[in-house]
């Protein structure tokens, strides 16, 4: 049996536009970011963070936690965090006279997390999240903990510095719903950033959602996003812009054969289409369209393809392939 | 199916419809610009390309119809695009037909019926920017004058078959026909010379009653349509209606008998003459529409025509100052209409008009040659009743340019001005002086009635011219600029701070080792 949304469009896009302006105090610009990140969390994904230090990334992930008035936890990865550090470990409790073991939860156990500098963790540690993401549950010596929803996990990642780093793997990267460039802040913006943090003054995050009635709000929203209607031509290009990136599809000449290794996995397709559902909420809609589709093409996508040898030689970007992979797609939407 | 579905398809039919509807105006619009385009080309050759064009045009614009042909499924994906519903009309296409709707559905349902409210506005207009721009085309092609008048050529073919084709030229007329352009010209020679051409014109009397008859009224006015429209109208009246009297009492003439044919007019003729005398008034003033009043006689032409021509064009005449004394006079009397119908000259010259057609139809049905010279003598003495009242009429203005006429400017007539005013000196001179413009008779040394009068006031300018004053000069006793000693490095306040430092000795507190 499946659940209706109480919740009506209108009180989502209310919402949403009062999680914006809370999250403008605070985050300079970046609207692209945060309007990502948020579409992200209501589609039920994970982002991944990626940018040079000093953007806001962390401030970001911190501001969203308290505006949504959810709890948030924060781990910085080193390369020698270990996954008990994350999901928690067994410890020896003694209680009566008897002795036992007593699971002490991790950080992981919480509403959001963020995984600061995700890739300077050894893959081992960062595989301890594959089945938390994915599955929103955790094992720890054969006894499974699920977590609690919503979670959601922001994972932040350094481009620029290779050493001393471990690039996550393909499995892992899937798992984020969006991969999201924080780009540098204007020149106008970043003065507006210099008077919030070199004066006085003090940015408060308000929180938007109250404390106990923010995890049901939540889940109702989420289950709103999915209820918004797509037409079957919607889906049948959300699956040919998928294909599209997959090489071999339309012969040894199209872009995908030459530029990329690897396409993108159905999470891909679901990702897209979810995002766009978000999407179409924000734009008084009940309905999916191309453009949405087309909005969240890039960030669901740009990290779930694999570039060839050929494409990194000619520094082309997963962003450039992707572009014109989309472009003759979207001429021919019907 | 649910009423979203009635909507849209009505709404694909207006669609359908307006597209059609483009298609037969542009269709319509581009076959009649070749149409027109072709009869401007004789060559069969020309005419047959652009049939073919106009045939491939057609073909091209039912092409073009047949693109923008709608199918439902289409017209859905259209009215998506042109009313940016954003794949709302999609969505509920698929989703109406379902059993259990989805939750959203019907908030879709609205949303997208609200918006379809506006499809209106966005159907297709049947005259577009392509039909505005085929039918200014159209007109460029009937109105342009390039390989003959296309609108003329059009009404010759709409027009019944003439039972009186155009005659040959008559050569006298011919010998004629060269004074009949230069009429415009000639108002403009003295009235002297008019005079005589008037004393001349009752020996060519019988000569210009074939005019109408050879239906040379086109060449004969084609100098005069230059002129105003008014002009126009009262000399193609006048010319055409001899060609049409012609045509329909005079039908069963044989053609190039003008001369024949109006002689059987002329009991017409004079009839209508007598009615000419009846609205000669409101021919003098410029009526000259109606048939009857500007009938063929040549007097009557030259003589109601011109003075219609000479109304409206006295102010030009009066601005290039190029008008003789003669016309600014035929002007006078023809803006005051009331004053030449007053003074009753006007009367006795339609009078002599009308004795001059009647002598003229009658000379027509033909008289003798000993009639004729007694229908000359007849004019003759006409001619100088009419020198006459020319004279009482000059005498006249010039009691009026004694008085004071209306200043330039102030006038309440509607043609802005007033009518110029000849200055005595003139007037009293019968010569060709040329015509002078009121401004011009204004003597230097007077003052002008506006502006530019009065003293120059000087009010707060001084007259005297600069002056400077003397001062003694002194020295001061002590010297005002601070020399290098007195200047104190120290201030005053560290003065006891410095002076105990130069007191201090060169012992120190430390301990010695």
């Amino acid at each position: 049996m499946t659940k209706t949304a109480t919740m009506k469009p209108e009180e989502f896009r209310k919402t949403w536009k009062h999680l914006r302006e809370a999250l403008g105090v605070v985050i300079v610009g970046q609207k692209t970011v945060v309007e990502q990140l948020l579409v992200a969390f209501f589609a039920g994904g994970h982002i991944l963070l990626e940018g040079v230090p000093g953007l806001g990334k962390t401030l970001l992930a911190k501001s969203f936690a308290t505006t949504l008035g959810l709890s948030f936890k924060r781990i910085q990865c080193t390369p020698d965090l270990m996954p008990a550090d994350i999901l928690g470990t067994q410890l020896v409790v003694e209680q009566q006279g008897r002795k036992s073991f007593e699971f002490s939860k991790g950080p992981i156990f919480t509403h959001i997390l963020l995984a600061d500098e995700i890739n300077r963790a050894t893959p081992k540690t960062q595989s301890a999240l594959l089945e938390a993401m994915e599955e929103k549950q955790v094992t720890v010596a054969g006894s499974t903990f699920h977590l609690e929803e919503p979670f959601f996990v922001m994972a932040t990642q350094n481009p620029i510095e290779m050493e001393g780093t471990f690039p996550l793997p393909e499995a892992q990267l899937d798992r984020f719903m969006f991969k999201i460039f924080v780009d540098y802040p204007t020149t106008s913006e970043l003065i507006q950033v210099l008077q919030l943090t070199t004066t006085g003054k003090k940015a408060v995050v308000s929180t938007v959602l109250p404390q106990q009635s923010a995890r049901e709000w939540i889940l109702q929203a989420r289950q709103l996003v999915r209820e918004v209607l797509v037409a079957k031509a919607i889906e049948e290009y959300v699956v040919r812009i998928v294909t599209e990136t997959r090489p071999g599809q339309d012969g040894s000449d199209s872009i995908a054969s030459k530029y990329l290794r690897y396409g993108a996995s159905p999470r891909g397709a679901q990702a897209i289409l979810l995002g766009a559902k978000v999407y179409a909420l924000i734009d008084e809609r009940v309905n999916v369209s191309f453009e949405d589709v087309e909005k969240v093409t890039l960030p669901a996508l740009s990290h779930r393809i694999v570039l060839s040898f050929e494409a990194e030689a000619e520094k082309r970007t997963a962003r450039d392939i992707l572009s014109d992979l989309v472009e003759p797609l979207s001429a021919h939407k019907v | 199916m649910s009423q979203l579905s009635a909507e849209l398809g009505s709404t694909v039919g207006r669609y359908q419809r307006a597209l059609l509807t483009k298609f037969f105006v542009l269709t319509a619009l581009t076959v009649a610009c070749l149409f027109a385009l072709g009869l401007r080309f004789e060559s069969i050759l020309a005419r047959g390309v652009l049939a073919v064009v106009a045939v491939l045009a057609v073909l091209g614009i039912a092409y073009g119809v047949r693109l923008r042909w709608l199918s439902r499924r289409a017209a859905m994906q259209k009215i998506d695009d042109t009313l940016d519903l954003k794949q709302r009309l999609l969505t509920v296409s698929e989703f109406e037909k379902l059993s259990d709707p989805p939750p959203l559905y019907n908030q879709l349902l609205e949303d997208t019926r609200e918006k379809m409210g506006r499809m209106q506005q966005h159907l297709p207009r049947p005259v577009d920017r392509k039909a505005l721009v085929l039918a200014v085309l159209l007109l460029l092609l009937l109105f342009f004058p390039w390989k003959g008048t296309a609108p003329i050529q059009l009404a010759q073919l709409f027009m019944p078959p003439s039972s009186s084709p155009i005659p040959p030229p008559d050569p006298q007329q011919d010998q004629q026909q060269p004074t009949h352009p230069d009429q415009p010209q000639d108002r403009q020679e003295s009235s002297s010379q008019q005079e005589e051409e008037n004393q001349e014109q009752p020996s060519k009397g019988s000569q210009p009653k074939p005019q109408p008859s050879e239906g040379s009224g086109e060449s004969e006015s084609s100098p005069q349509r230059q002129k105003s429209g008014d002009s126009k109208d009262g000399e193609d009246s006048s010319e055409g209606s001899q060609g049409e009297q012609q045509s329909s009492q005079g039908s069963d003439t044989e053609p190039g008998d003008g001369q024949q044919g109006s002689e059987q007019q002329s009991s017409n003729q004079q009839d209508q003459q007598g009615r000419a005398q009846q609205s000669g008034s409101q021919q003098e003033q410029g009526g000259g529409d109606s048939k009857e009043g500007a009938s063929s006689s040549e007097a009557n032409n030259t003589d109601g025509s011109q003075s219609n021509e000479r109304k409206d064009s006295a102010h030009q005449q009066q601005l290039s100052g190029e008008g003789q004394q003669e016309q600014s006079a035929a002007s006078q009397s023809s803006d005051q209409p009331g004053q030449g119908e007053k003074s009753g000259g006007a009367g006795a010259h339609r009078e002599a008009q009308a004795v001059s057609e009647s002598s003229e139809g009658n000379s027509g049905q033909g008289a003798s040659v000993g009639g004729q010279e007694a229908l000359r003598g007849d004019i003759q003495k006409l001619l100088k009743e009419m020198q006459g009242e020319l004279q009482e009429i000059q005498a006249q203005l010039e009691q009026q340019a004694d008085k004071e006429g209306p200043s330039a400017g102030q006038g309440t007539d509607p043609n802005l001005y007033g009518d110029a005013q000849m200055p005595p000196s003139i007037l009293g001179n019968e010569s060709k002086v040329p015509l002078q413009l009121e401004t011009d008779t204004e003597r230097i040394e007077s003052k002008r009635k506006a502006g530019g009068v009065g003293s120059a006031s000087y009010e707060g300018v001084s007259t005297e011219g600069p002056s400077a004053k003397r001062e003694e000069a002194f020295l001061a006793e002590q010297p005002l600029e601070e020399t290098a000693g007195a200047r104190r490095a120290v201030p005053p306040e560290y003065q006891s701070v410095f002076e105990s430092l130069y007191q201090r000795t060169g012992e120190t507190n430390e301990d010695k080792p």
